[in-house]
């Protein structure tokens, strides 16, 4: 433990140390001040990276246990969401930072922009796949649209059912003594609850549907088309 | 045409701008001076920031940990899926670039180190004669701060 320990002190006070060989007072005196300015960005920076996390992580999560069907798809529609809205608000006053999460100032804009870059990645690789081929790849069921592999494609209803947006699942009506307004109501379809999607797409979640829809649809006739042409020569 | 008076043309923001505006006149010109580095007050920024780091490399723990999504053919061509956790793609790179960039700021830090060393041949040194180093915290809380910075 003591050479643990020792090697420790040593890096820390390796790092910290400094040498204020140009200042006139003192060639090699090391000053409290002088260690707390050049430590004080990596300091600053640990901490904006802890309020970011803070401020978007998905409330209930639980890593490590096997997540209910959806689950993932909301912790990451949160966290895009959450991260989007801290570089938004970040951005138009980057010196009063973003006051709901603690996360300040110009470089807090910085971090907050790469880490949402860098999150956002995969969303917008699969976003990219869906609408140029028409493909999803999506193991973990995060991403805005849902494939239900049971809609074979020769089903008629293959276009409405085979391909869905995720939403959240409506809260069920109170059971009580049903009025006549209620029973109209009730034989209607259930009103679709929200896509779980982030809140910069959910404008744009029904063409992101439709457009990979077609694109899939025109891929897979290309491929038919192609096999019969290729059969008949 | 009805003439307007001032005080119609003031909205309750303006009136609060204007107190605002009155109560800074009143306030000093300058903002008292920031209390002098003391050595408690460094290593309670220390360790503050120690535990955020350790928020992070937690939350990137847990994240790596968390059961992939499985699928597997049977006998029959059947294909079983098993649902893994929720932590998908998205969280997995939250996780990885939290932990990118708190890498970075200790390669900052490691850097810092190799640039101030005072011999130059990688052994800090200065450390050795605290005695002789003014400012310096005593060597409880040297130990505390290495014990509290070795944890993350």
């Amino acid at each position: 433990m003591e050479p643990e320990r020792g090697r420790c002190t040593r890096r820390l006070f390796g790092a910290t140390l400094i040498r204020d060989t140009h200042t006139a007072a003192g060639a090699g005196e090391v000053t409290l001040l002088s260690i707390s300015l050049r430590l004080s960005d990596a300091l600053a920076q640990m901490r904006v990276l802890a309020l970011l996390l803070v401020a978007v992580y998905p409330p209930g999560l639980q890593p490590g246990a096997v997540a209910t069907d959806g689950a993932a798809a909301v912790a990451a529609a949160h966290v895009l969401s959450e991260l989007y809205e801290l570089v938004q608000r970040a951005h138009l006053a980057p010196e009063a930072g973003t006051p709901a999460s603690g996360v300040g100032g110009g470089g807090a804009l910085q971090t907050s922009l790469r880490v949402l870059m860098a999150t956002v990645k995969p969303y917008l690789d699969a976003l990219d796949t869906w609408l140029r081929e028409g493909e999803l790849h999506d193991p973990y069921g995060e991403f805005l649209v849902r494939a239900d592999p049971a809609v074979a494609i020769h089903c008629a209803a293959f276009w409405r059912d085979a391909f869905t947006l995720r939403r959240r699942s409506t809260p069920q009506s109170s059971p009580s003594t049903p009025t006549g307004k209620d029973r109209a109501t009730k034989d209607r379809e259930p009103a679709p609850g929200p896509v779980v999607c982030p809140t910069f797409l959910r404008s744009v979640a029904e063409e992101v549907l439709a457009t990979g829809a077609w694109v899939g649809d025109i891929y897979m006739s290309y491929d038919s088309l192609s096999l019969v042409i290729s059969l008949t020569r | 045409m009805r003439r307007r008076t001032h005080a119609t043309l003031m909205s309750p923001q303006s009136i609060q701008h204007t107190s605002a505006d009155a109560r800074c006149k009143t306030a000093p010109l300058n903002p008292p001076p920031d209390p002098p580095p003391c050595p408690q007050a460094l290593l309670d920024r220390i360790v503050a920031a120690a535990t955020c780091a350790q928020t992070v490399r937690a939350f990137a723990r847990r994240v790596r940990a968390d059961p992939a999504p499985t699928s597997a053919v049977d006998a029959d061509g059947a294909t079983t899926t098993r649902r893994g956790g929720a932590c998908g793609p998205t969280l997995q790179a939250l996780a990885g670039c939290l932990n990118a960039e708190l890498d970075a700021v200790m390669v900052d830090v490691r850097s810092a180190e190799q640039r101030l060393c005072a011999n130059g041949n990688g052994t800090p040194c200065a450390y050795m004669d605290s005695s002789s180093v003014p400012f310096l915290w005593n060597p409880n809380e040297a130990a505390a701060l290495a014990v509290c910075l070795a944890q993350h």
